[in-house]
């Protein structure tokens, strides 16, 4: 039998140079394989041993690493075992097989984390079953130095082309301000929250006395106290599980619930605080954390008031200095294409510069974009700084993070390539960065 | 008999126009299967198995419509008949793997997995005998016409009938309930059809198990009592799966035979239609077609079905499924796609969708749309583009074939298979190359020189 | 075209106003300050820096700038020296609505030449003194543009209590919408593409025969009195357009009358007749929205950068407050940056480039002898959002001094 067509050679070239054009390679090294991820000792870096069995190798090399939590690197290395970080500093030995981004002359940072976001997932309702991870709002969230957003009560992971590690966390926070736990602003409903936390705080009472005879064996008959009509949230809140999201703008109904929190003793996020500045203080003194916009124009200040009041750019400042937490949020947490830029998601940075116009210092205004935000959100343990035995979520700049002519080159979450601004088309055309490509160890002889 | 073909710079004989006359004069019209001269050795130019393979100057040899021999030195047995079809290239029927023409209910949503196609079927659309007429000889009947959504139920599959002037051309059921089919979008909607309908099959699955357990020491017990030993019956579940779909009535039926007592008879577990379909495909007596719109549904598809393996197609849109070719490919999938370059989404880069996943390593089987003249010229466009040619004749026969789960019997020319044949008078891709007539079960079905007579 | 010569004849009548509005007898105050870096912008084109620079003003004007050692100062006057700060001119913003009042969209009538937003303006109005701190100390107010011809806008500064310390021009300029905006008015002749661009050609057509009628000594309805003075002193037309094809029209419209003519917004995918306005030097001034998203290429545009690359030289931003705040224009011209334009495109772009488009260069728009005292001392690179203004002078006067006021932006 013979076998004959001579209509086999045309071949489509123009596949491979779209291929490359648009980042085939990273999504395709994500079949890699789900390995689980090293064990998360605390404080406790995996061993050589243990990391040596997980995950593919990454060096990002030579940049300027931004820890934020341990200083600035000049010039250093940031390993990447699988999806953590392995190790990071200057000389480390790079085993075979490491693939090598040579960084020099960029910045490494942590990936953001983003307090709020809209879209990113390119979908509506149960994020499990609805998420597109392919959608390329994501992949703008990441050309933003988004690698985490809070989405709804969730906290997902920008795992472009991925479901898989998505989800960061769900049920973030218990709000006061809407839903059932509103503290709202009238008389009664003031009191029946209060009555609500002061039982939650005796039913943790008596139930930590109970366990404490349980341990001592005193009485087998003994039952636990029961916790029929306890706010399970606010049991939450005042075992500091969980946090308060509170979101207010004026001073009146800022002080009434620093008051709150600070006499019942939890932690308190407030976001709006457009006149905390008003207030620093008091803020200060009940240990909360503002989410703040710097151009929030809130209330013009009324210059017939006698206190201060009304929107200030130093908001972000002053609060930090009167010793608030300060995180910021932009003014849209959607990515709008409609045009006008620079005052939603996709300038998150931006925000922050506006805040460090106002005061705010600029290693603060880093921490409250990274591991500040991972803090409000309960994902500090994973996200947010540079350590080894975190996750590696790093976003690579050509310049400062608060520079409005820095983009973001490369993002890797959970260890992967998921963004090269050279790669995709969004915006590879403006000032391109000419990057040489990674290499890859080779074994020794 | 004036045939007015192009005059063919190939192989070009003296004998050309008699064999064309034979080949025409030979063939008969309606069916006879059961006549005992229903034995043919059909000599052709050249074959395209649809398996890939190429048979330059082949013969095949179909009795009583099904395809016994295929190959270079096929001898005739004793009183059959030849046809000669030297002048052409011989392919098998094509295979429309997606159509819902013919089906009168039209939509569907939610889970409708005990809807049958066939019981909706209005045979006479015309557009069959324009399927036929471009060389499709198998077309799927879907469960419902258009905007179905969620598991729409079973398919089954039609062929076109021809019309012979007294009756009307249209086509008939051939196959009944081949096929699942159901769309798996990333919502939550989609996903808890198929996780619930995972949960109720294993709940039944469960019942069933015990049912039988229960009968089984049932039987024992009264065995020992009559201290004669029989045989037991492990292998219910296996059997079943040979069967077409497992109805209530098939699963009441196997013990029955197997029952010496007639008083005594095994009771399955009552089992909802619904559950019992998904049920016949998550233990594979048939294959699913899944239909999806967007990389991100496959990832969700995945995160549904777990570890569980199961018989599926999908038909993707081109959107951005592009973006997961590799994943159908490293998985072998079957994929079924319309014969177009694309347009990226967000780009103006162009496509070709189906040499991509091919090239991923996917197998890929083409769609087709309610415009048939157009079919053949769509994939040439698609060919040119890049997609092998060696494997665009099985992407329209035994590749949709298999997704209907039916390449046993349909879609390629190989021992075994329904002599479901198409004679081109020249390269089926060539622009000017036509379909010069159409076998169906080894009777022609269309014959384009009678077509233009009439 | 009739462009040149106008624009000749505008800058002798404007320059002999000028002279004549000064005040007289008493003594202008003179002060000087000294600043690392002061960029010029003197030649109207590019920011021309002056390092160890000082600025002497004699009353709402600038007489002299330079090098420290070049000003001579006056014995008895004091340099203040502000150290390590930027001091560029005040940024002039093209396009806004925050003068005065927001009842700026008369549309009853879909040209309207009669009207003038100088009857809405109301100085020391919270928005500008926002602006202030934002460096922003003078702009073109102009109506809306819910209609083709929506009437006349006026410019004016940042600050100044009275109507005439604010307005620099009366009118300032006409404003002409091409779609976008006017189709919402339904079902009159101007609604539609065709429609609008008669009526606009027809009414400007109108005030060209009422200026020839003029010239014979015949009188000018009231309706023509505004278009007269448009044709007889050149007064700039800011033009609302965008989209590839409507801008077409504003560079026909400007080819047929010769009018001074800008692109305003100029926005979506116009930036493809960048080489037509290059080559009649027409300005385009951008905003608000500085980025577009290409949806069949996948790309994000700056439309500023997209200009440049075509080869149009003056291009300012606008923020069209209140759609951007006033106080942001600045980070118009980052965004433009961000997105691709020059660094050295910015800051003229919002200060010489917008005072010859508007036709007040000869007043404002740049640091140099003879023009008004109007710059702002900022804390570093003014297109930063990181940058702090800490004082705006505007007329010679500190109109706003961060430590005096209070930080507002």
């Amino acid at each position: 039998m013979k076998k004959h067509f001579d209509l086999r050679g045309a071949h489509a070239l123009l596949l491979t140079s779209l291929v490359a054009a648009f980042g085939w390679q990273p999504l395709r090294a994500q079949e890699g394989g789900a390995q689980e991820p090293p064990a998360e000792g605390q404080g406790a870096p995996p061993t050589e041993d243990e990391a040596e069995a997980d995950g593919e190798l990454v060096a990002l090399q030579g940049g300027d690493v931004y820890t934020v939590t341990q200083g600035v690197l000049r010039g250093a290395t940031v390993l990447i075992r699988g999806k953590k970080i392995s190790r990071i500093g200057h000389g480390i030995e790079l085993p075979a097989g490491t693939k090598v981004y040579d960084l020099s002359g960029l910045r490494v940072y942590p990936g953001l984390v983003a307090l709020d976001s809209r879209g990113l997932l390119g979908s509506a309702g149960k994020i499990e079953d609805t998420a597109d991870p392919f959608n390329y709002q994501m992949t703008l969230g990441l050309s933003a130095g988004v690698t985490s957003a809070r989405q709804g009560s969730a906290v997902v992971k920008l795992t472009r082309g991925d479901l898989d590690g998505l989800v960061l966390r769900d049920n973030v926070g218990v709000s006061l301000t809407s839903g059932s736990n509103s503290y709202g602003s009238g008389f009664q409903q003031r009191e029946s929250v209060r009555a609500a936390l002061r039982k939650a705080a005796s039913y943790i009472k008596a139930f930590d006395e109970w366990a404490e005879r349980q341990a001592k064996k005193i009485n087998d008959k003994d039952k636990p106290p029961s916790s029929a009509g306890v706010n399970k949230d606010f049991v939450k809140l005042l075992r500091h599980q969980e946090q308060a999201f509170a979101n207010v703008e004026d001073a009146a109904n800022l002080r009434a619930y620093a008051q709150l929190a600070q006499e019942f003793g939890f932690h308190l996020v407030i976001e709006g605080c457009s006149e905390g500045w008003t207030l620093a203080d008091e803020l200060g003194r009940a240990g909360v954390t503002a989410v703040v916009t710097p151009r929030n124009t809130f209330r013009e200040p009324n210059e017939e008031l006698l206190r201060p009041n009304g929107y200030s750019i130093e908001n972000a400042g002053k609060l930090h200095r009167a010793g608030v937490d300060v995180c910021v949020a932009p003014l849209s947490g959607g990515i709008g294409l409609g045009g006008i830029a620079g005052r939603d998601l996709l300038n998150l940075t931006m925000e922050a510069a506006f805040a460090i116009r106002g005061g705010l210092p600029a290693d603060a205004a880093l921490e409250a974009m990274t591991i500040g935000a991972a803090r409000l959100l309960g994902v500090d343990e994973r996200v947010g700084s540079l350590e080894r035995g975190k996750d590696a979520d790093v976003i690579v700049l050509d310049g400062d993070l608060f520079d409005y002519r820095s983009f973001v080159q490369y993002a890797f979450v959970d260890g992967k390539l998921r963004y090269e601004k050279n790669a995709e088309t969004f915006f590879s055309h403006i000032r391109p960065v000419e990057r040489p490509a990674p290499t890859v160890v080779e074994a020794k002889q | 008999m004036a045939m007015s073909f192009r005059p063919s710079s190939r192989r070009t004989s003296a004998s050309s126009r008699a064999a064309l006359a034979a080949l025409f004069v030979a063939a008969p019209t309606g069916f006879a299967a059961d006549r005992p001269d229903d034995v043919w050795v059909i000599r052709c130019g050249r074959i395209e198995t649809g398996t890939g393979e190429v048979i330059e100057r082949g013969a095949i040899l179909v009795e009583h419509g099904v395809i016994k021999a295929v190959g270079l030195d096929i001898e005739a047995p004793l009183g059959a008949r030849e046809i000669d079809a030297r002048r052409f290239t011989v392919v098998p029927g094509f295979v429309h793997p997606t159509s819902g023409i013919g089906q009168d209910r039209q939509r569907s949503s939610g889970n409708q997995a005990e809807q049958r196609a066939h019981d909706s079927f209005y045979p006479y659309d015309e557009a069959f005998q324009d399927a036929l007429e471009q060389g499709f000889t198998t077309l799927a009947l879907q469960p419902a016409s258009q905007g179905w959504l969620g598991i729409a139920g079973l398919s089954s599959v039609v062929q076109p009938t021809g019309g012979d002037g007294k009756k009307a051309a249209g086509a008939a059921v051939i196959e009944k309930d081949v096929q699942l089919v159901f769309t798996m979008n990333s919502s939550q909607q989609d996903k808890d059809l198929l996780r619930k309908g995972f949960e109720k099959v294993e709940e039944a699955v469960a019942k069933y198990d015990e049912a039988v357990k229960k009968w089984e020491e049932k039987q024992k017990k009264a065995k020992e009592k009559k201290e004669e030993p029989k045989k037991e019956e492990p292998k219910k579940e296996e059997e079943k799966k040979e069967g077409e779909a497992p109805k209530e009535e098939a699963k009441k039926e196997e013990p029955k035979k197997e029952e010496p007592k007639k008083e005594e008879v095994f009771e399955a577990p009552k089992v909802d239609d619904k559950t019992s379909t998904l049920w016949g495909w998550v233990k594979g007596s048939y294959p699913a077609l899944v239909r999806m719109s967007r990389a991100a549904d496959y990832l969700h598809w995945l995160e549904v079905v777990k570890e569980r393996k199961l018989r599926v197609a999908f038909e993707l849109e081109s959107s951005d499924s592009y973006l997961v070719a590799d994943r159908f490919g490293k998985a072998g999938a079957l994929v079924l796609l319309d014969p177009q370059v694309v347009t990226y989404p967000l780009t103006s880069e162009r496509l070709n969708l189906p040499a991509f996943f091919e090239r991923a390593g996917a197998k890929v089987g083409f769609t087709a749309s309610r415009r048939f003249e157009d079919h053949r010229h769509r994939v040439a466009q698609v060919v040119k583009a890049g997609f092998p040619r060696e494997k665009a004749i099985a992407a329209m026969t035994s590749v949709p074939a298999a997704a209907l789960g039916i390449d046993d019997r349909y879609g390629s020319i190989q021992p075994g298979r329904f002599a479901d044949l198409v004679f081109f008078d020249g390269d089926p891709f060539e622009i000017g190359s036509k379909v010069s007539s159409v076998m169906i079960r080894g009777q022609m079905k269309f014959e384009s020189e009678k077509e233009a007579q009439r | 075209m009739l462009n040149p010569l106008c624009f000749a004849t505008a800058l002798t009548i404007s320059t002999v106003l000028g002279g004549a509005g000064d005040p007289p007898a008493e003594a202008p105050a003179l002060f000087a300050v000294h600043a690392d870096r002061i960029f010029t912008c003197a030649d109207g084109r590019t920011v021309s820096l002056v390092r160890d620079g000082v600025i002497l003003v004699e009353g709402k004007r600038i007489r002299a700038v330079g090098p420290r050692a070049e000003v001579q100062v006056p014995a008895g006057v004091a340099v203040e020296s502000l150290g390590d700060v930027w001091v560029v001119p005040g940024f002039i913003e093209p396009h806004c609505h925050i003068a005065g009042t927001m009842d700026i969209n008369d549309m009853s009538h879909n040209a309207n030449p009669e009207l003038r937003v100088l009857e809405s303006i109301v100085p020391k109005n919270p928005n500008v003194k926002k602006a202030l701190a934002g460096g922003v100390t003078a702009g073109l107010y102009i109506p809306g543009s819910g209609t083709n011809m929506s009437g006349f806008g006026t410019i004016f500064k940042m600050h100044g209590s009275t109507l005439d310390e604010v307005i620099v021009r009366q009118p300032g300029a006409l404003k002409i919408a091409q779609a976008g905006n006017p189709e919402r008015s339904a079902g009159d002749i101007g609604a539609g593409r065709m429609g609008m661009n008669w009526l606009i050609r027809w009414t400007l057509e109108r005030g060209r025969e009422a200026k020839d009628a003029k010239a014979a000594g015949k009188p000018v309805p009231a309706d023509l009195q505004n278009l007269v003075k448009l044709w007889d002193e050149n007064v700039p037309v800011l033009v609302h357009t965008q989209i590839f094809q409507v801008v077409q029209a504003t560079i026909r419209m400007k080819d047929e009358t010769g009018l001074k003519i800008s692109i305003g917004h100029g926005t979506f995918d116009a930036f493809l007749n960048g080489p037509l306005a290059a080559e009649r030097g027409i300005p385009v001034l951008l905003g608000p929205r500085q980025i577009h998203f290409d949806r069949r290429e996948g790309r994000i545009y700056g439309c500023a950068a997209e200009y440049w690359k075509r080869g149009v030289e003056d291009i300012g931003s606008n923020t069209d407050s209140p759609v951007v705040p006033q106080e942001e224009l600045p980070y118009q011209a980052a965004m433009a940056v961000r997105h691709g334009l020059g660094d050295h495109k910015s800051i003229p772009g919002l200060t010489c480039v917008v005072a010859r488009a508007l036709g007040v260069f000869e007043r404002i728009g740049a640091i140099s002898a003879g023009k008004d005292a109007d710059f702002v001392v900022w804390t570093g690179d003014p297109i930063d959002p990181r940058s702090v203004v800490l004082r705006a002078y505007v007329n010679g006067q500190l109109a706003y001094d961060a430590a005096r006021d209070g930080r507002r932006f």
